[in-house]
């Protein structure tokens, strides 16, 4: 209509429009040849399953490829609005200083790789900078009337941007907190990302050289890419004319620029920003973390290691059985720190995580075994004096009623005092020095420049608290820590301490706390600390869209509670796990706390 | 006021709208770059420049949100509205249906702009062409009606361009009451943005 209108006067302009119209339809006919013959070439690779054991692989990889390609295709409407509710969250999520530099060139690189005009950059600049917040309805709005969207989906534009985030070799935490936030904003499930970046590690895994679509369905390719493949495998640096550019060393798999330029395709994004490819996306040479070893000390730690955490029976990882070691590689990590152990069997330091489903890649740490075994043996003697539940209940509701100086703790309880005082003031100590040596860790990426989640419960928390302290003092220290969740941590609940991990942490910083932890309590009974607030007992005081406080008591009665009910905890706080739906969890999850409260009373 | 003369007094926001092709970007690229292009090619989405001028020896910055005016884009013109103290509407005099369209504009700026008594300017461009649909003394009789500034402009050829930008931006100074609480306004405003935001974004 508008076209018609304008016409008559302005024939200059109408002439333009109806060719970006005809241009369109050419797009969309082009686009369905192209995926004709996609679907042509897939046959074909079905025929052959036999004669390739990566075959399945390059199927994915294909559709992959299918996907991203198509992005191409895209109206510069398609593109605008993208890019608008990219700049739109990066002002949402990462509005602070330090983050500006990361928001302008992540909008640089997005403006780039969708090669819009120039002229489109100080509108995205403001929408970054300015000071008010623009609505970001009307952009998804416009890309989801857009053909693009209704025929392409999210998909490709998720994949996309991970490539994109992942481009330079480095998968920066913000990056990926943005891509998610994204996600959620189109009702896409937080996994599909998982998903999305597992088939990008397939695809890049599989590409090893640049080749058009006729080569890739030749035979002889095929047994080229095996060929590579197991090149690859063993860590060989140069594989004929494709170029290998980072090897991750030992087991870890090498990306291949090869491979990102055929997914990109026409994009000019790695002409443009260089083409320096994925080195050490999975962690220093060797075996990645759990080849990590204490060069540089920080204080007199005596153990510190990292173990994989995989829970044998998670349908995940029995799926991928027989694939090899390397789609076990995630592009995010997860590391997991327990608080106190019964006896020196691992199954102390895993138990409590085993559910847990966060990623493939997930860590446990493993450190200082022997005083955390005395101090589990001195909570195993207090446990046997108020070994009734009832006891145990009542201190709870002692501690939930009583002001903090007024609570009366049962005489023999203070009795006991000295069995577990030492060992915890032993263990608070050494755990904040395990928390600055994983800053080290964390800080030279020797978990691979990707980013990675910390969970922690009691002592393993403090860990945590104590590792963010100990980052936030660094340089560079933004961008590599996703979320973390602590739980009945033994540390300050002041605000100002806490405000400082904003600018280390991308996503959630979650402060599980259980208001009636009598343990917590009673140990902290005569430190000074308490005064400001223990943070495995209360809310951290601060407004933050980052900081998410979540009430536990209801869950548990104190803190021995929290390895048996790891599960539900996770659970309650939106951390996917193995769903064996417990029984004693009958509300859905993030049900309100009045509810759960009324079940109590 | 004279303390600021040096520093910049405020940030006015300032929209430019009107139909698609009546040289809205023409205007502007006249404006900050003092350029013509035959061809500028459609605008995405939103154009955003920014100019400083000094208006009664006070500098004044100017944000310009220049919008497409394409049909597709119309969802999202009314987001750019909110917190504007101007509005440039611009149509075309050797088009009478972007001069009739002129009136959607205004009810939408009237029914999107959260600010009272917005300060309006319309514009007729393209006076250097030949022909000719609406006459000058209808853009007037039409402004007058909505009490609204009136100028005649050509991009091409400057006329008027210089005077249409300064005389809103001197209407607006002239009415403080349009930009003096600005940063109130605006710290009110992230606030909100920041309680809706904490709703959005929670991922559990």
């Amino acid at each position: 209509m508008e076209n018609l209108n304008i016409s008559g006067t302005t024939s200059n302009s109408h002439i333009l429009q109806e060719n970006t119209c005809q241009k369109h339809k050419d797009d969309n006919s082009e686009f369905n040849d192209k995926d004709l013959r996609l679907n042509s070439g897939k046959n074909e690779t079905d025929e052959n399953v036999s004669t390739s054991e990566i075959n399945t692989q390059n199927l994915t990889s294909n559709d992959l490829n299918m996907e991203v390609e198509s992005i191409s295709n895209i109206s510069e409407t398609d593109k605008f609005a993208i890019t608008a509710i990219c700049a739109v969250s990066l002002h949402n999520l990462f509005g602070n200083k330090w983050d500006e530099e990361f928001c302008l060139r992540t909008i640089k690189c997005i403006l780039i790789n969708l090669q819009l005009p120039q002229k489109v950059e100080p509108i995205m600049f403001e929408l970054i900078k300015g000071d008010d917040s623009h609505p970001i309805d009307p952009y998804i709005k416009l890309l989801k009337s857009q053909p693009f969207f209704k025929r392409e989906g999210l998909q490709s534009i998720i994949c996309n941007l991970i490539l994109l985030a992942i481009h330079d070799g480095k998968y920066d935490a913000r990056w990926r907190v943005l891509i998610q936030h994204i996600a959620v904003l189109f009702n896409l499930e937080l996994k599909k990302i998982d998903e999305y970046e597992r088939k990008l590690i397939n695809c890049l895994l599989q590409k090893t050289t640049e080749l058009s679509l006729e080569e890739k369905k030749t035979a002889a390719s095929r047994k080229l890419m095996a060929k590579t493949k197991r090149y690859a495998l063993i860590g060989l640096a140069t594989v004929g004319g494709g170029a290998l550019i980072g090897v991750t060393g030992g087991l870890a798999a090498p990306l291949i620029i090869g491979g990102l330029t055929s997914i990109i395709g026409s994009t000019a994004l790695l002409t443009t920003l260089g083409s320096v490819v994925v080195g050490s996306l999975f962690g220093v040479a060797g075996g990645g973390l759990t080849g990590y070893k204490m060069h540089k000390r920080v204080g007199d730690i005596e153990e510190f290691e990292f173990h994989e955490l995989r829970s044998l029976n998670s349908p995940e990882v029995s799926d991928i059985k027989g694939v090899s070691i390397n789609t076990l590689k995630e592009l995010h990590v997860t590391i997991v720190i327990s608080g106190w152990i019964k006896s020196t069997s691992e199954e102390n330091y895993t138990k409590p995580w085993l559910n847990l489903i966060n990623g493939r890649e997930q860590y446990y740490l493993k450190y200082e075994s022997s005083y955390l075994l005395e101090l589990g043996k001195a909570m195993e003697y207090i446990f046997s004096f108020v070994a009734s539940v009832a006891t145990q209940e009542v201190l709870k509701f002692t501690v939930l009623s009583g002001l903090v100086s007024a609570i009366a703790w049962p005489a023999g309880l203070l009795g006991l005092a000295s069995v577990i005082d030492n060992p915890w003031g032993v263990c608070l100590r050494r755990s904040a020095q395990v928390g600055k040596q994983l800053a080290e860790v964390l800080l030279t990426r020797s978990h691979g420049n990707r980013p990675v989640t910390l969970f922690g419960y009691s002592l393993g928390a403090r860990v945590i608290y104590y590792c963010l302290r100990e980052m936030s003092e660094r340089k560079n220290c933004e961008g590599i820590v996703q979320d973390v969740i602590l739980i009945g941590a033994p540390c300050t609940a002041q605000a100002n301490e806490w405000n400082k991990f904003k600018k280390v942490v991308a996503g959630r910083i979650v402060n599980g706390y259980c208001r009636g932890d009598w343990l917590l309590r009673f140990l902290y009974r005569t430190l000074s600390i308490a005064v400001d607030g223990v943070a495995g007992l209360q809310e951290i005081e601060l407004q933050d869209s980052k900081i998410y406080n979540v009430d536990l008591t209801d869950m548990v009665t104190g803190h021995s509670d929290y390895p048996e009910r790891m599960t539900d905890i996770l659970a309650h706080i939106g951390i996917p796990v193995l769903q064996e739906v417990p029984l004693s969890l009958e509300a859905p999850l993030l049900d309100d706390i009045s509810s759960s409260e009324e079940n109590i009373s | 006021m004279s303390n600021f003369s040096n520093d910049v007094l405020t940030t006015l926001k300032i929209l430019i709208i009107g139909e698609s092709s009546v040289g809205k970007s023409s205007l502007l690229m006249r404006f900050i770059h003092d350029r013509f292009e035959d061809d500028l090619g459609l605008t995405i989405g939103v154009d955003f420049k920014t100019k400083t001028v000094v208006i009664d020896g006070n500098s004044v910055k100017l944000a310009i949100w220049d919008t497409a005016g394409q049909e597709r884009f119309r969802t999202l013109t009314p987001s750019y509205y909110r917190d504007a103290q101007g509005a440039i509407l611009v149509y075309d005099v050797s088009s009478r249906v972007s001069f009739v369209k002129l009136e959607l504009w205004l009810n939408e700026l009237e029914m999107y702009s959260n600010r009272k008594g917005i300060i309006m300017m319309i514009v007729g461009n393209k006076i250097d062409k030949d022909k000719r649909e609406v006459s000058r003394e209808e853009g007037i009789q039409f402004a007058k009606k909505y009490k609204s500034l009136f100028i005649e402009t050509s991009a091409k050829t400057k006329d008027g361009v210089e005077y249409a930008f300064d005389e809103l931006v001197q209407k607006i100074i002239e009415t403080p009451a349009l930009w003096e609480n600005t940063r109130y306004r605006q710290t009110q405003q992230l606030t909100d943005d920041n309680i809706t935001d904490n709703q959005s974004s929670c991922l559990c």
